[in-house]
Formats: C-alpha cells, structure tokens, sequence
C-alpha cells in the first residue's frame, strides 16, 4: 500500500465515523424530545383514551431506546418521533378531557346558582 | 435439450412480467402515499379554516404543517411513518386547540358567575331596600293614624270644653239680661210715671238721614230694655215728635233689627216685637195704620261689626222709613 493510499483510506475512516458520530447524537436527541414528551404527558394525568396513548407512547420509547442499543438507528429514529407525536397527543387530549369537565362542571354550577339565586328571588 | 416451443414464445413475456412487477409495486405505493398526504392537507386545511378555532393552539398547528410538509417531501422507505406522525401531530394540533378554546370558555363561565352573584347581590340589595321603604311606611302610617285619633280626642274634648263654656257664657247672659231688664222695666216704669206727671214732655225726633228719595229714622238700640219690646219713656216721647213732623201721605215703613248675639230665631222674633212696638207708639201719636207696614230683620242686616259692644249697639235699632 502507498502512502496515497494510505491517506485515502484513513480520510475515508475518518468521514465514516464522523457521521456515525452524527448520527448517534441526533439519535440521542430525538430520544431526548420523547422522553421529554411522555413526561409532559405523564403530568397531565391522562384518563381514558388519553392514557392508552400515553401508554402506546412508552412503549413506543422504549422500544425506541432499545433500538438505539442495538444501533438500528432507522428503526430508534422512527420509532422516537413516533413515541414524542403520540405523547403529545396524549398531553393534548388529556388537557381536553379536563377542559371539559372543567367547563360541564362551571356551566352546572352557574345554571343552580342562577336556579338559586335569580330565578327563586334571590333566596339562599 | 431444446426449449419447448410455447417456452420459447412465452418466455420474453414472462421476463418482462417479472421485471415490471417492482415498477408496478412502485407506482402503486406512490399512488396510496399522495392519497394519503392530500388528505392529510385536508385535515389540516379543515383545521386551519374552522374559525371557532382560529389563533389557538399555534405551537401545535405549526408541528402538524410541519409533518404534513415531511410526508409530502418523504422517501419511499419514509412514507408510511411521516403520515402517521403527520396524522398524529394534525389530532393534537386540534385536541390543544379545542382545549383552548374550552379554557376560554372556562373563564368566560367564571365571568358569568361573577355577575350572577353580583346580580343577586344586587337583588338583595333592592329587597332590603324595599322592605326597609315598605316598613318606614306602615311606620309611618300607624303614626298617622296614632296622631288621628289624638287629634280626634282633643277635638272632642276641645268641642265638649267649648260646649259646656258656651252654656255656661249663655246661662249669665240670661241672668245678666233677666236682671237688666228687670232694672230697666223699673226704670221704664219710673219713667213712664215721671211722663205721666209731667215729667218729659218733650224729646227731639230720632236721628235721620236721606237715602235716595227716601228719609230714613233710627231708633237707637237703647230706646228698649234689653230683650225686651218695651219702648222706653225717652223713645216714646222721641216717637210722638216724630209724628208731628211726619208728612201726611205717604207709606211709613218700619223694621226692626238686633246684633248677633243669642239665637236668630229669637233675634227675628225681638225686631218684629220692637217694630211692633215703635207702629203701635206712632199710630197712639196719630199717624194713620193704614200707613204704616212692620217687619223684624233679625240680625240679617247689620250696619256695623258684631264683634264689638259698640257695633253690636249701632246694630240693635230700629228704622222708621218714610217713602
């Protein structure tokens, strides 16, 4: 082997591992967002169908995570992204469900204090 | 060994069947994944455009236009997982945004509240009011009925006082005039004597005065006893010099009159018996009857103020009217 060669092989080690470096820290990332994601979600105290996606979510990460052990990057990206839009979701229908019944709750509440105060003459 | 005919013939067939089979897998997936995105921008599109919604859940919506740009823009291997992540991303970008647009109507219920209670507060407020007006007037109104009947009371015992000093006033009255008129018949009847001897012969006629064609005489009132019809010995002699200066035609018309004082029905019946009186002492003077006419006025036309002895006094007379 030349000298020439030498260096064409060593410059193209290098690029290989450079890039299997920045493949692994945007894997990282996105593992990052999805855990970030599900305990967002995990704090809104999903009910019903909001908590099976939440735990679809987990699922999803930690298979996300084991696919990064096992350097099947495509398959830890995906499934990463995967795990962070679910558990958003997730965030997002719990935040609903609780508006809901926040407003269920406000709206009753008014009609019998209207009931009680208003429309009886005001007796308590 | 030679191929079969129909081998030979079918076999350019088979191998471009066989090599088009990818191709064709290829089209159709491409054909599914543009399906799937156009209707992912519609999702999206529906979103966006739903104005109960508009301005809210921004972050979301961002992230959803961002995965639905990624499944449009997706490499083969990449297609299946950018739609759901896209599908995903569009139901939060909706989730959060009706979540918001709950949160407002969250407040706008708490605003309700507020003015319900502030509403009520002001109901009450007017009850109370009312109720304190409603019993300030029955209040009121007891006090009103309370200061009635006192004044009621006082009236009566006002009317009861007045009665009894009225009787009490008109029994002295009686007995001062009772008394008077008997010093006064006394008198008269002294006097009459003195003219039966003599005494008065003689008396100017009674004061006069021009009314119209008419000369009218007054009698003063003193020219009876009090309460009494019973000319005195002055007002006869009066009477008698009237006579002879009366003219000898012509009616003589004579009216007599009282104050105020005592009943009006005695008050007439005193001037018709004084008017008597004065008709009777002119005929014994000569004066023809058939001239003279008497009527009593009672205290019906006063010439001055009942309310002093000396208008009730001008007021006693009698008036010889001569036509």
């Amino acid at each position: 082997m030349t000298l020439s060669s030498l260096k064409i092989h060593l410059a193209l080690a290098l690029l290989l591992l450079a890039s299997s470096s920045g493949a692994f820290a945007q894997d990282s990332a996105e593992l990052l967002a999805a855990e970030a994601a599900v305990a967002s979600a995990e704090r809104a105290q999903p009910r019903g169908d909001a908590a099976d996606l939440l735990a679809d979510a987990r699922a999803q990460l930690k298979a996300a995570r084991d696919a990064h052990v096992r350097r099947k990057r495509q398959d830890a990206l995906h499934l990463a992204r995967s795990a962070e839009a679910t558990a958003d979701l997730a965030r997002a229908r719990a935040a609903l469900d609780a508006a809901r019944a926040d407003v269920d709750s406000k709206s009753a509440r008014n009609a019998d204090l209207r009931r009680r105060l208003l429309v009886n003459g005001g007796r308590r | 060994m030679r191929p079969h005919p129909v081998s030979r013939t079918l076999a350019p067939w088979l191998l471009a069947a066989l090599l088009s089979l990818p191709a064709a897998a290829h089209a159709q997936s491409a054909a599914e994944h543009e399906q799937a995105v156009a209707r992912l921008v519609a999702e999206l599109r529906t979103l966006e455009s739903d104005p109960s919604l508009a301005d809210l859940a921004g972050l979301e919506r961002l992230k959803a236009r961002q995965a639905v740009a990624d499944a449009q823009e997706a490499k083969r291997r990449d297609r299946a997982h950018s739609v759901r992540i896209a599908d995903l991303r569009i139901a939060a970008a909706r989730a959060a945004a009706e979540a918001e647009l709950l949160a407002g109507q969250s407040q706008q219920l708490d605003r309700e509240r507020d003015q319900i209670m502030i509403e009520a507060s002001q109901r009450e407020a007017e009850q109370a009011r009312r109720e304190t007006e409603r019993l300030r007037l029955q209040a009121l109104a007891r006090e009103e009925a309370l200061q009635r009947e006192l004044e009621e009371s006082a009236a009566a015992q006002t009317l009861a006082l007045e009665a009894a000093a009225a009787e009490t006033a008109q029994a002295r009255k009686l007995a001062q005039a009772r008394a008077r008129e008997a010093e006064l018949a006394r008198k008269e009847a002294e006097l009459a004597a003195a003219v039966a001897g003599g005494d008065i012969t003689d008396a100017p006629a009674p004061p006069s005065r021009r009314e119209g064609g008419r000369t009218v005489y007054t009698l003063a009132g003193n020219a009876f006893g009090s309460g009494s019809a019973s000319l005195t010995a002055n007002a006869q002699a009066s009477l008698r010099t009237l006579a002879g200066s009366l003219p000898a035609s012509g009616t003589i018309r004579i009216e007599g009159h009282t104050d105020s004082q005592g009943a009006d029905a005695a008050n007439l019946a005193l001037s018709k018996r004084r008017a008597d009186a004065v008709r009777r002492a002119l005929e014994d003077a000569g004066v023809s009857g058939g001239r003279l006419s008497a009527t009593g006025k009672g205290e019906s036309s006063p010439v001055a103020d009942n309310g002093s002895a000396d208008g009730r006094a001008r007021n006693r007379r009698v008036e010889i009217i001569v036509e």
